[in-house]
């Protein structure tokens, strides 16, 4: 008998849920149809106030379908396998009100059914108790390790997960995946002092990689938490800031990456529209799309609409060389689907990077920071117009570094330009870290950021 | 669906704490950029939570599975994972003695919304795209998006609450980008209630559509400003977002008992007099407020909560496990986002009392100071300094409104700015109608109040 928990015995009725979808789509009046579907089972302990809040075993199926009729685009999801009827006939009611788009329709594939997966058995087995003592430990391990430390959310899960997806033009595919996944949330009090929050995480595709990796983040939040005691008032000057990979990513790369989103260049809201081929970073910078995975996490060979996904530069030392399509946008732009469609059952497709990786320079990270006088943007609270690319907010958990030395600051906020500090980037690091399996980035030197402090 | 929960529960064992919420959520969403229809989803999801307490631990589960058997083996599966967890906690979870609700609790407007064809929500939205668009020859390209909640919620638990509630939430968002000279500029605007279409266009749809151009294009030649510590008048979006972000997640319970700033204030002053801070499930004042709800996810009314009165620091939010720990009666401020989320403390409707001073008096005696409007985003921090985002920003010098800058980012201590407090003005507006709230699941909340006047720190331009 099957293991219920295992995702690969979902794999084969969930294709056959898909086109049993899409062959209700077209008896609804469809012209095409393409129904993506998912079943995930999901185990989390987690930690409240430094205390075991539970466990939770959640587990659902959610259906997503798209149809095109005579020309016009619809979409629908909707959860549990008996909801299939009813998403198909919302999808086709919000298709009838649609009026007609040239570019709608669906991915042409073989026929053949593209199969994967990526399954660690032990992750299959997994019991919730040993979830729960794991993360118990994990946690009196590191509030023993400093009592100024308090946790106020801090989760360990695994999540077992099978899509498919199928279409009325030959896509066929599934895939079975599982991971586990542990983070901690919280921040150093001391006295009457409280510091700022501090946070950190991953994800393994291995529970043979869980302990290490885990150890690793618990080590990160220790030490962003606990060195952001005593912090003080900062300095106003333009200048140097250092994004470690978590802020590199949220502050610059994700946004850089995002002007390359074929649906922006379309809709007029990237720079980066009339940019191929061109400059848009400093010759060090490498950016590219690893749409098969990074080392340790491989994703399913298809993407959300079926296309074969590919690993190209997206930004080749510093000259733009890709952008992201889906089927949609490739047939807007009058090309072919670059594989990279993202999302679930959930949303319709849209295109994105699915995993990404920065070049690593050849500076170590304790030289980048040493070189001058700099701030350290452990953790950047604002906000960013993606259109222009003004970003504005506040450095939290930072330091002031200056002559060798390294400080505390409170009240300091950062401005400038997403798209002018691509090409300010004075040093890039040697090391990189692998984050959550989605993004391989290193830590990013930035010159000419406006600093001012409180 | 009371009744099945009911039936469901009917025989379980009497030493447990059992807890169901069914929970069906649809979800509209239609997009218009340039005059197309870019996206239209309906997404559906319904099934029901279940939350056991056991030997003083928690179990959670959730299902899909509708049927009497289904939600039977939910609870057996949280009352499993209570049991394993029973021995590993150091303090066993008690819940607070409450009043439990019993009855319908719908809010007005659901049947309006749900009733609403497909293709008039698409007419709304291709309407207000073709007005930001067509503004001026400066608007670059436009988007206006529709959103709308319908949400059935029942709950049964098995000290008593006995539960079902509907509500609706339409929200409209409008978005414009400028350009000239090779600058752009880009404005949102949004609007967004609990209840019907008359409630969500108090202010007539054009008007917003016009707002997000007319900013975007006088911002294209506004200056950054220079940053600094300064006077400043903040619109009641602002105030909502400083009540919010920076007040309301430090009093959260949850919060407190982890070590927010605002941990053994109780008592204290913290704020300046003018000072009175509330969270109330009802919509105060003005109806419609996005955050409104009459019980919470624990079938606790959900009642206003008076956070500081007078400048002093009264109480915090609080569910049901919270409130055995300090003591005290639940708040009703126990949220879930949808079925397979496990109820959290949440703010609903957030807001200061209105003061006596009008915003004209206010700006006319402000000798040196900046006007600042429109929420963008914001965040907080433990230690209770906080950020957030203004779309506008205007310098006001002896007692006149001036110079237009672009919008800025403001921070500070949220206790200090409160005690910096010198003006409270008479007007009163919800503003955050359309924003969610996020703490490892969204919630809706609004947020609002009067114009204040204040010092905080802005962050500008360094050269």
């Amino acid at each position: 008998m099957a293991n219920h928990r295992d995702p690969r015995s979902h794999t084969d009725s969930l294709l056959a849920l898909c086109r049993q979808g899409v062959d209700l789509a077209q008896r609804a009046g469809a012209t095409d149809a393409e129904v993506c579907a998912e079943w995930a089972h999901g185990v989390d302990a987690k930690v409240q106030q430094n205390d075991l809040d539970g466990l939770s075993d959640t587990e659902e199926t959610t259906l997503g379908v798209r149809v095109v009729v005579d020309g016009r685009p619809g979409f629908a999801t909707a959860n549990g396998t008996r909801s299939l009827a009813q998403a198909v006939e919302d999808a086709v009611a919000i298709a009838r009100a649609t009026a007609p788009d040239p570019w709608a329709g669906f991915v042409v594939g073989t026929g053949e059914v593209m199969a994967g997966a990526h399954v660690c058995d032990a992750l299959v087995d997994w019991a919730s108790p040993e979830l729960a003592r794991r993360l118990m430990a994990a946690i009196a391990e590191l509030r023993g390790s400093d009592a100024r430390l308090t946790i106020d959310t801090a989760e360990l899960g695994v999540s077992r997960h099978a899509r498919a997806v199928a279409s009325s033009r030959g896509v066929a595919g599934t895939w079975a995946g599982t991971h586990a996944h542990g983070q901690v949330f919280g921040m150093a009090v001391d006295g009457d002092e409280v510091g700022s929050f501090a946070y950190d995480g991953d994800a393994v595709g291995s529970l043979t990689d869980l302990d290490e990796a885990l150890a690793a983040a618990f080590a990160r939040f220790s030490a962003d938490a606990l060195g952001a005691l005593g912090a003080g008032s900062g300095e106003s000057f333009r200048g140097t800031v250092i994004l470690p990979p978590t802020t590199a990513s949220g502050l610059l790369i994700g946004h850089a990456v995002g002007a390359l989103n074929g649906s922006g260049i379309r809709r007029s809201r990237s720079p980066f529209a009339d940019k191929m081929g061109e400059r848009v970073g400093v010759d060090t910078l490498t950016v590219v799309e690893e749409a098969q995975g990074l080392a340790g996490h491989p994703l399913a060979p298809f993407d959300r609409e079926g296309a074969r996904r590919q690993r190209r530069p997206l930004i080749e030392n510093g000259v733009m060389k890709g952008i992201l399509l889906d089927h949609y946008e490739a047939t807007a732009a009058g090309t072919r689907s670059t594989g990279s469609a993202l999302g679930g059952p959930s949303s319709a497709p849209r295109p994105g990077a699915v995993a990404l990786s920065v070049a690593a320079g050849d500076t170590p990270e304790a030289d980048l920071i040493a070189a001058q006088k700099c701030v350290v943007v452990t953790r950047f609270s604002g906000s960013t117009n993606p259109v222009t690319g003004d970003f504005s907010g506040v450095v939290k958990g930072g330091f002031l570094v200056e002559g060798g030395h390294r400080r505390p600051i409170k009240e300091t906020t950062i401005s400038g330009n997403v798209y002018t500090a691509l090409e300010a980037i004075t040093g890039i690091s040697a090391e990189r870290r692998l984050m959550y399996g989605q993004q391989l980035l290193p830590t990013l030197r930035v010159a000419d950021v406006s600093i001012t402090a409180g | 669906m009371r009744d099945l929960l009911k039936t469901a529960l009917r025989g379980d064992s009497p030493t447990d704490h059992v807890e169901l919420r069914y929970h069906d959520k649809v979800f509209r969403s239609l997009t218009v950029e340039k005059g197309k229809l870019e996206r239209s989803t309906t997404r559906r999801r319904q099934g029901v939570g279940v939350r056991v307490l056991r030997n003083g631990s928690w179990g959670f589960s959730a299902t899909d599975d509708l049927s009497v058997q289904g939600v039977r083996r939910a609870i057996d599966a949280a009352r499993a994972s209570a049991g394993v967890t029973a021995g590993m906690r150091s303090e066993a979870v008690e819940l607070a003695p409450a009043t439990l609700a019993v009855g319908d609790f719908s809010e007005p407007g659901v049947d309006e919304v749900a009733s609403r064809d497909l293709d008039s929500r698409v007419a709304l939205v291709l309407e207000a795209e073709r007005l930001a668009r067509g503004a001026s020859t400066h608007i670059e390209t436009a988007s206006s998006t529709y959103n709308e909640i319908v949400s059935h919620k029942a709950i049964v638990t098995s000290d008593g609450a006995d539960v079902s509630m509907r509500l609706a939430r339409p929200e409209l968002y409008v978005s414009a980008v400028a350009s000239r000279d090779g600058s752009r500029m880009q404005v949102n605007e949004s609007l967004g209630v609990t209840g019907g279409w008359d409630c969500l266009f108090r202010a007539p749809m054009p008007q917003l559509a016009e707002k997000a151009a007319r900013t975007a294009i006088d911002l294209l030649s506004a200056p950054h400003p220079e940053g600094g510590r300064a006077t400043v008048i903040l619109s009641p979006a602002l105030v909502g977002l400083l009540v919010h972000e920076a007040i309301g997640h430090t009093v959260e319970a949850d919060f407190v008992a982890t070590g927010s700033v605002a941990r053994g204030k109780l008592g204290h002053k913290v704020a300046s007099d003018l000072i009175t801070l509330c969270d109330a499930g009802a919509s105060s004042y003005l109806p419609g407020a996005g955050g409104t709800i009459s019980v919470d996810d624990e079938g606790v009314f959900a009642g206003r909560t008076v956070v500081i009165e007078n400048g002093v620091l009264k109480s915090y939010l609080h569910d049901r496990q919270t409130a055995a720990r300090f003591g005290v009666a639940p708040t009703g401020n126990a949220r879930a986002w949808e079925y397979a989320d496990k109820p959290l403390i949440r703010m609903r409707n957030t807001y200061l009392e209105p003061g006596d001073t009008s915003l004209e008096e206010m700006i006319a005696s402000t000798s040196d100071g900046w006007f600042l409007d429109g929420a963008r985003n914001g965040q907080a921090d433990a230690t209770g300094e906080f950020m957030f985002g203004t779309v506008t920003a205007r310098r006001i010098r002896a007692g006149r409104l001036g110079e237009l800058v672009r919008g800025v980012t403001v921070t500070g201590n949220a206790f200090e700015v409160l005690r910096s407090v010198d003006a409270v003005s008479s007007e009163f507006r919800w503003d955050l109608g359309a924003g969610h709230c996020g703490k490892g699941q969204p919630a809706k909340v609004d947020a609002g109040g009067p114009y204040i006047r204040c010092t905080a720190l802005l962050g500008g331009t360094q050269d």
